[in-house]
């Protein structure tokens, strides 16, 4: 199973150009507004990209230049939506069997009923949308999808509408379902923690462009972007120059740093995770000045500047356990695996 | 008592609506989807009826299907005549209490979530299917609203169905043509049952609405 798309649409003052190939379940991260949703909505034939073309397993649903554009419903690409998009006017079980095309009445019922009770429906078949958790809204769509054996299946941002203490539950009910699915899973989303537990491959989308993809677990280890390293979560960014394959000058802490690895030339920011930094036995490590403590649920978050750090420069975020003494730190560093080194793009 | 212009005006008035209905359906439906520009002018050119004094509406309605005018001609020579006869107050009515279905149909479909019919694609149902089974079930308040309204607009119409049709009190007499027919004539009593007959028929439609409202909002309100 494997897919592939290269599409370009002009939406004005937006543009979209993403190319992707991959295969599982691939995550498109990226910031609201960077054209995930509407990646997603051209390999469902819901909007009409301007050129390229849209593969599924060999497949052409869309080729601009062969003229082929396959209406959405020829297309048998699952398309869960961020509200659902359950019918109000049709009940749990209504909804589901609408996505099953069988003409024998006795073979759609019983698929329908083993539907049902695989997505433990059971107890709200007869309810309408309206009367059922989001939870239950949710499994009901899955079920209204796959029941239709789709070749493929979009999921946009499937947990947004859900309260906080709910997501990692259905987090987890989702990975368990996509793990028995066969087809590719596109799924888009903003929050990272989802693309890490839920896909083998990301593709980080930034302001209409696909950045980078590659494994998951890679990616979070090593985004090599800018926008893949603030997606990530990455707190600590800035701008550096290059001065020879081992010198790096970081412009805002005043500070050169003498690396092992090779770095390229067109390397121009590092990043350092919040986390990474310790106050000890570390290599770059330097007197600092606390600015503010702020407390988190379970971390402090501590805002500091090295000495010597321009003014007007950014603050420098620390996140440690709070059982951790906070109130004598005077010096915080990093070892040279904890810096990313990122393009700008 | 002459009972004509009763029945005459309810059956005026259901046909009218029942046309509107449709027709402001399926224009709502189109005009939505046009490009900006166009759906501007048509929105205007479909509004007009409402804001146009009856009588304009009704003597547009003359030079259309007059039979001194060339299509009504043509209609009169295969023997539909609609100038003068009760069913030309169909399309009187029709004519003036169009804008109220189409403006309520507009406003339900704006409120009306369009992923469902992009849902509903991606599922591989049929556009007719969705159109029908989905837009149509889930936009029933605003119809039924609009069909009321419609109707009642129809039912109350009077300038441009008395240039259209005139007033033959057998023939084709609506309430609204009576009413001023007979306090023309110094008939007040006439005048004045008729007028009771109209506000009686008005104010149940009203109730009508208002308590399928009511009853709609009770059933969204009960959760299980």
């Amino acid at each position: 199973m494997s897919f592939s798309l290269k599409i370009h649409k002009d939406f004005g003052s937006f543009q979209l150009n993403v190319d992707i190939s991959s295969s599982g379940t691939l995550a498109l991260l990226g910031p609201s507004g960077s054209g995930k949703s509407l990646t997603l909505k051209c390999i469902a034939g819901i909007i009409k990209p301007d050129s390229g073309y849209i593969e599924v397993n060999g497949r052409v649903l869309f080729d601009s230049e062969k003229r082929i554009n396959l209406p959405p419903q020829e297309r048998n690409v699952g398309y869960m939506f961020q509200s659902y998009a359950l019918f109000p006017n049709m009940n749990v079980y209504q909804n589901i069997a609408l996505g099953y095309k069988e003409k024998d009445k006795e073979i759609k019922k019983q698929k329908v009923v083993d539907m049902i009770n695989l997505f433990q429906l059971e107890k709200v078949s007869n309810l309408y949308p309206k009367q059922i958790s989001g939870g239950e809204a949710q499994r009901t769509a899955l079920a209204r999808i796959l029941i239709g054996n789709p070749e493929m299946i979009l999921l946009d941002e499937p947990f947004s509408a859900l309260d906080e203490h709910l997501r990692t539950k259905l987090e987890l009910e989702m990975k368990q379902i996509l793990s028995t699915y066969q087809g590719d899973v596109v799924l888009v989303t903003h929050n990272r923690d989802e693309a890490y537990l839920l896909s083998g491959n990301t593709c980080i989308i930034s302001h209409g462009e696909n950045v980078v993809i590659d494994k998951t677990k890679e990616l979070f280890k090593n985004p090599r972007y800018l926008s893949a390293a603030i997606i990530s979560g990455c707190k600590n960014i800035y701008p550096i120059e290059v001065i020879d394959e081992h010198n790096i000058f970081i412009t805002d802490f005043n500070k050169k740093l003498t690396l092992k690895q090779k770095v390229d030339s067109d390397i121009s920011y590092i990043g350092i995770r919040a986390h990474a930094l310790k106050e000890d036995n570390k290599t770059f490590i330097y007197p600092i000045n606390i600015k503010d403590i702020e407390e988190e649920p379970f971390e402090y978050l501590i805002r500091f500047k090295y000495e010597g750090q321009k003014e007007d420069s950014e603050d420098i975020y620390y996140r440690t356990r709070k059982d951790k003494k906070i109130t004598n730190i005077t010096q915080l560093g990093f070892d040279e695996e904890d810096i990313l080194l990122l393009k700008d793009k | 008592m002459n009972l004509f212009p009763l029945f005459n005006s309810l059956r005026i008035a259901f046909f009218a609506s029942i046309i509107v209905f449709f027709l402001g359906l399926l224009l709502a439906y189109y005009v939505r989807k046009c490009p900006r520009i166009i759906k501007g002018i048509l929105d205007v050119i479909l509004m007009l009826p409402l804001v146009l004094p009856p009588t304009v509406c009704g003597y547009l309605l003359i030079l259309l299907v007059g039979p001194k005018h060339p299509f009504g001609a043509f209609l009169d020579t295969i023997g539909i005549r609609f100038f003068m006869d009760w069913k030309g107050g169909i399309i009187a009515a029709a004519f003036v209490s169009f804008p109220l279905m189409y403006r309520t149909v507009r406003g339900a479909l704006e409120n009306f979530d369009e992923d469902l019919v992009f849902a509903g694609r991606t599922l591989g149902l049929s556009n007719t299917y969705i159109f029908w089974r989905i837009i149509v079930p889930n936009i029933k308040n605003g119809l039924i609203a609009g069909f009321v309204l419609a109707f009642a607009r129809a039912l109350g119409e009077y300038g441009a169905t008395s240039m259209l049709i005139g007033y033959n009190q057998y023939k084709t007499a609506t309430i609204s043509t009576t009413v001023a027919y007979a306090f023309n004539n110094n008939d007040g009593q006439t005048a004045l049952i008729w007028t009771l007959f109209n506000i009686i028929i008005s104010a149940l439609i009203l109730v009508i609405l208002n308590l399928y409202e009511n009853n709609n909002r009770m059933k969204q309100g009960a959760k299980l």
